[in-house]
């Protein structure tokens, strides 16, 4: 089903600044960790040390008597909940991270496992206390290496497709027959989100005339899922519980789920009878709030003379832990990337004594698309020809797998316009032929990808009668520009100035929103917005057809102009309406649902270009230049989704180069807790980026024309470095991150 | 709360009286005391402020330099004569830390600067393995017993075939290269310290070096001598992201070449050592030699020839053999580096 195209003449793709800017940058924004809350107590986990064993005992007894305690958390006292599925495990009927009961469980199942915590006064007092709290082991054999872990077990899903995938005749054979062909293995390293803001939660659990209310502030990106979570879990009426997520500084996924740090805020709260607030820590970051697995895949790819893709194969293994299930569906851009005759896709998995994985931005497509997009370069240089030349060859007429024409590619023309605008034409195709100094230098292309989710979403649109409009819908602030972007939506439909629409969001006290995950908050929240506008169109003209305007004529031939109706002929404003009707205001609930039945398959695609300086002697690479071109459909606001395209884009950089979780397989624990040693980019490894983007709406796919941009400048940027990286040196990386070890020669 | 008091002494002999460097600890920029502080790993109740009442001029004289320990990383590095006569003292600061961490740190808590390894950072994780937990010893055996050791932050010269900490900084890579004085004063008045007898390996049972700075004891200033062979002098910093990261490898060398003949040459390692690194091997193979390549590759063998590398870490060997020669080619042939060009090593790009 493809939906009725939208003219946008208005505030849709302008350059506007995001609206919460002043409020952050002046200190104004409240973040989840700073709302005042009378009466509030500090909450501070205690961790376990080991990653496999049992708790033998648990001496509180200094830790009771220290200033300001309140309360011990620990399985003796934790209240009775009720065991629910996780979120990853019933596809988001529930937000819980984990199976783990946090500080309610006896048996240790990763480092880090949150085994008591101290509740006091002030958060120094909570903190003091709880490292005087003494717990003894039973220590027991661990394995939180995934290359010595048995990674024999299938997935039972991908994203609702089978662990394996085939299409076409045995896909190893036909590479065997092949007169050309690549097989080589990319193993990727873990890594953490670690946003500025850490998680946190304040819990204020009430009990008045015996009725309970719950209200939590957190750090989530699931605002919707959370409040009936937490109803389910504590034995709570749905309309007893709210949660409240205004600003997030910073997610990447970390704050899909509803991390442990949050359950043991509520459960404090019940038991303290208090409203109580804990705060992850930097190291609590590593073992508390997820991240992304490491990843060990395979590709090879045969083909003809002419750079006909006959075969591709993408298998390999992620983790998951002991307790919870979490399923890297890495292989999932492969199943429609390239135009095959056989295809094999072929995942598996371990588990490891770790905490769960989670989703770190784009999941599936950062570890896929450094696989496949190296390996295409890896073809392109055996078969001597360009690779983006390689890439248009073997361009899909559908995707292979869903046997569906896509809604709106567009990679040809990323590949091709990003090539002009880089300078492509002019690069030297044989590897080691640029050097300055002690620098070579090489430049790399690599595919971007990135699948468009909706979600359902209902958003109440009120036009008063002076002419503002306002939408109000449970989603979230996470930095993207929400409320700025859908602000220039409305406005663009009714025909105002986008200073003339507000926008409500982040409480579930308002017209249910959904997750913002998978880069569906714009295009999700946008269809209702449209819905939205439509409806209150029906309405504006029904209240003037009461007053007796447009008499004669259809209404369906009645329209939105410059913030008001019209027929073409006369019209009346929103003011006009509502003042005539002696109403202040008028509101619909637009709602839009995603079809059960796609007619389409949706993705967004992009091209990235990279050029790097290596200094193959110590081991350096440097970024030089990078440039990304993509196809995402409408671009609702040019400066958030710049903003959006060079994150992703910076975030792969750290992929590429430097983020990597380091362990100490013999205690099973993570050894870089803290920013000074899991890298990040910093500013002077960043140059200028150039962002350009395909401007065609996508109706096939989105009611707005518009898909995700969240996630796809991250996907194939790894791919990118090490594909220049190999141009400049001659060098084929095939690990993330690209070390300086794994540079060095010789 | 940890009852914490915070003192403001009026002179260093009140300073020096109160400070035993355990429980009562001395702080200055406080730049890695409270961050070591909020880990826990550092628990003193007592915190004596000494920035105020240590010199932070800097005294240029006719063959050194001499710092107060108050100075700031930032004053030094802009100071015109450093620049000048010891550039790779300001190149060290130039490549440390961050602009804001430069405006509070002093020289005198730069050079007592703690590990950055895992081990020293939490405190229930130890080099040698879960099984050495509360045995009081932190350093182990290796190689071989300790597959699976994060050894990104161990030492792989001075650590006596165990496994223990690398001192991470910069600056006193330079000062052991350049072999400056520490004026220290203490209960008993004033003494000198070479900086090279200043550190301590770390001992059997210990996992980090240790000095020679007795309870009450205060670094008041530093001497740092201008031989000729310092005024072209080359910081070269190697690491996976062009700023704000400590060194996988570093080299601190200055040459004087007279007639193509090296007649003065210092030589400082870091990221390598338990301790700043001064290489006296690699002096003496390159002093009284041709300025060739052949004779930095000799230098730079010499230099490793006792490397001990932990799991893990067995890279930088050839790493510091290849960026010894880097450096003493650079200086050799491009002279000494303008800001500019010490930045385009770091970023791989002329910067804008």
């Amino acid at each position: 089903m493809s939906f009725q195209p939208i003219e946008f003449d208005g505030p849709v793709g302008k350059s506007v600044v995001r609206r919460s800017g002043r409020e952050k940058v002046t200190g104004a924004a409240t973040f989840t960790a700073e709302w005042p809350v009378e009466g509030l107590l500090h909450g501070v986990m205690v961790q376990s040390t080991v990653a496999r064993g049992k708790i033998r005992s648990m001496d509180l007894s200094a830790a009771e008597k220290m200033r300001g305690v309140r309360l011990i958390l620990t399985p003796d006292n934790f209240p009775k909940v009720n065991r629910v599925k996780t979120g990853t495990e019933s596809n988001f009927q529930t937000t819980l991270a984990s199976n783990l009961m946090p500080c309610g469980e006896r048996e240790i199942f990763h480092a880090g496992q949150y085994v008591a915590a101290v509740v006091a006064d002030t958060f120094e007092n909570a903190r003091d206390a709880a490292l005087a709290v003494q717990i003894e082991y039973e220590r027991l054999p661990h394995q939180s290496d995934v290359d010595a872990a048995e990674n024999d077990m299938r997935p039972p899903q991908l994203m609702g497709a089978p662990a394996v995938i085939t299409v076409g005749d045995d896909a190893e054979q036909v590479i065997a027959d092949c007169s050309v062909s690549v097989d080589q293995q990319y193993p990727t390293a873990g890594n953490q989100h670690h946003p500025i803001e850490p998680h946190a939660a304040i819990a204020d659990w009430r009990t008045e005339d015996a009725k309970d209310s719950l209200t939590v502030y957190e750090t989530t990106q699931s605002l919707v899922q959370d409040q009936p979570t937490y109803a389910k879990v504590f034995g709570l009426s749905p309309d007893r519980v709210r949660v409240v997520c205004k600003y997030i500084g910073g997610a990447f996924g970390s704050k899909g789920l509803t991390w442990p740090h949050a359950v043991v805020a509520v459960a404090a709260s019940k038991l303290a009878g208090a409203p109580v607030k804990v705060v992850t820590t930097r190291r609590q970051q590593t073992g508390g709030t997820g991240h992304r697995s490491p990843i060990r895949q395979r590709v090879a790819i045969g083909a003809d003379e002419n750079g006909k893709i006959r075969s591709i194969i993408h298998s390999g293994s992620s983790s998951t832990s002991q307790k919870d299930m979490y399923i890297e569906a890495f292989t999932m851009a492969t199943r429609m990337m390239y135009q095959t005759d056989a295809l094999k896709l072929d995942q598996k998995m371990c588990r490891v004594d770790t905490q769960v994985p989670t989703f770190m931005r784009a999941p599936a497509e950062v570890p896929g698309m450094f696989a496949l997009e190296s390996a295409i370069d890896e073809l392109a240089v055996e078969l001597e020809i360009d690779p983006i030349d390689l890439r248009i060859r073997n361009e899909p007429d559908k995707d292979l797998h869903e046997d569906k024409p896509f809604s709106g590619r567009h990679l040809v023309r990323c590949l091709k316009e990003g090539a002009a605008k880089f300078g492509w034409q002019h690069r030297d195709p044989k590897p080691r032929s640029n050097r300055q100094g002690d620098w070579l230098i090489g430049t790399g292309v690599a595919a971007a990808t990135y699948p468009v989710f909706f979600f359902p979403v209902a958003a109440k649109i009120t036009a008063s009668d002076d002419g503002r409009l306002t939408i109000r819908s449970c989603t979230h602030e996470m930095g993207t520009g929400t409320v700025t972007t859908q602000s220039q939506l409305l406005a663009d439909l009714v025909g105002v100035p986008a200073g003339r629409v507000s926008m409500e969001l982040g409480d579930t006290t308002l017209p249910p929103g959904n997750l913002s995950g998978g880069s569906s908050t714009a295009c999700s929240v946008g269809a209702a917005v449209r819905n939205g506008a439509e409806q209150l169109l029906k309405e504006l003209v029904k209240l003037a057809k009461q007053q007796g305007r447009f008499a004669g004529v259809d209404p369906s031939a009645i329209r939105w102009e410059d913030g008001g109706i019209t027929d073409g002929d006369r019209s009346a404003s929103i003011e006009d309406l509502l003042q005539d009707a002696n109403r202040r205001q008028l509101s619909v609930t637009g709602k839009f649902s995603p079809a059960k039945d796609k007619t389409h398959s949706a993705h967004s695609f992009g091209a990235h270009f990279v050029e790097v300086g290596v200094d193959e002697e110590l081991g350096l690479v440097r970024v030089r230049r990078m440039l990304g071109c993509f196809a995402c459909g409408t671009i609702l606001n040019a400066r958030t989704a710049r903003s959006q395209f060079i994150g992703g884009m910076i975030m792969g950089v750290g992929h590429a180069l430097q983020e990597a979780v380091h362990w100490d397989h013999r205690y099973g624990r993570v050894t870089n807790t803290g920013l000074g040693e899991y890298h990040v980019p910093v500013n002077a490894d960043i140059p200028d980026i150039d962002v350009m983007w395909i401007d065609t709406p996508d109706f096939n796919a989105s009611p707005i024309g518009a898909k995700g941009i969240g996630e796809i400048g991250i996907t194939g940027l790894a791919a990118a470095v090490a594909n220049a990286v190999y141009h400049a040196t001659g060098r084929r990386i095939r690990q993330t991150p690209i070390t300086p070890e794994s540079v060095m020669v010789g | 709360m940890i009852p914490l008091t915070y003192r403001e002494p009026g002179s260093i002999y009140h300073a020096s009286g109160a400070i035993d460097h355990d429980i009562a600890m001395a702080i200055a920029g406080g730049t890695t005391m409270v961050d070591l502080m909020k880990l826990n790993v550092l628990t003193p109740s007592r915190l004596v402020h000494v920035r105020d009442i240590l010199p932070s001029q800097i005294d240029v004289q006719e063959d050194r330099i001499v710092a107060g320990a108050a100075t700031t990383m930032a004053d030094l590095a802009d100071h015109p004569a450093v620049a000048k006569r010891i550039p790779v003292v300001r190149q060290t600061m130039l490549l440390a830390a961050t602009p804001q961490i430069r405006n509070m740190a002093t020289l005198g808590g730069n050079i007592m600067q703690r590990t950055r390894s895992a081990y020293f950072r939490h405190l229930d994780m130890f080099a040698r393995g879960p099984e050495a937990s509360g045995s009081g010893s932190n350093g182990g055996n290796h190689p071989g017993q300790h597959d699976g050791v994060d050894g990104s932050q161990l030492a792989v010269l001075g650590n006596g075939g165990r496994l223990v900490a690398m001192y991470p900084g910069d600056f006193a890579v330079s000062l052991m290269a350049a072999g400056a004085t520490l004026n220290l004063v203490g209960r008993d008045g004033r003494r000198e310290v070479p900086i090279r007898d200043f550190y301590r390996l770390p001992g059997e049972e210990a996992f980090q070096y240790s000095t020679v700075l007795e309870p009450g004891d205060l670094i008041e200033s530093i001497e740092i001598p201008t031989p000729k062979s310092m005024a072209s002098s080359y910081y070269l910093k190697v690491r996976e992201r062009s700023s704000y990261a400590f060194a996988l490898v570093s080299v601190a060398a200055g040459l004087e070449i007279v007639d193509n003949k090296i007649s003065g040459a210092n030589l400082g390692l870091g990221g390598l050592g338990s301790v700043p690194w001064h290489s006296a091997e690699g002096e003496r193979v390159l002093v009284g030699k041709p300025a060739s390549d052949e004779t930095f590759q000799s230098a730079a063998e010499a230099a490793l020839a006792d490397a001990s590398p932990p799991p893990g870490a067995e890279y930088k060997v050839p790493l510091a053999k290849r960026a010894i020669v880097r450096a003493l080619r650079t200086i050799r042939d491009r002279g000494v580096m303008s800001d500019r060009e010490l930045f385009e090593t770091q970023h791989g790009r002329t910067s804008s």
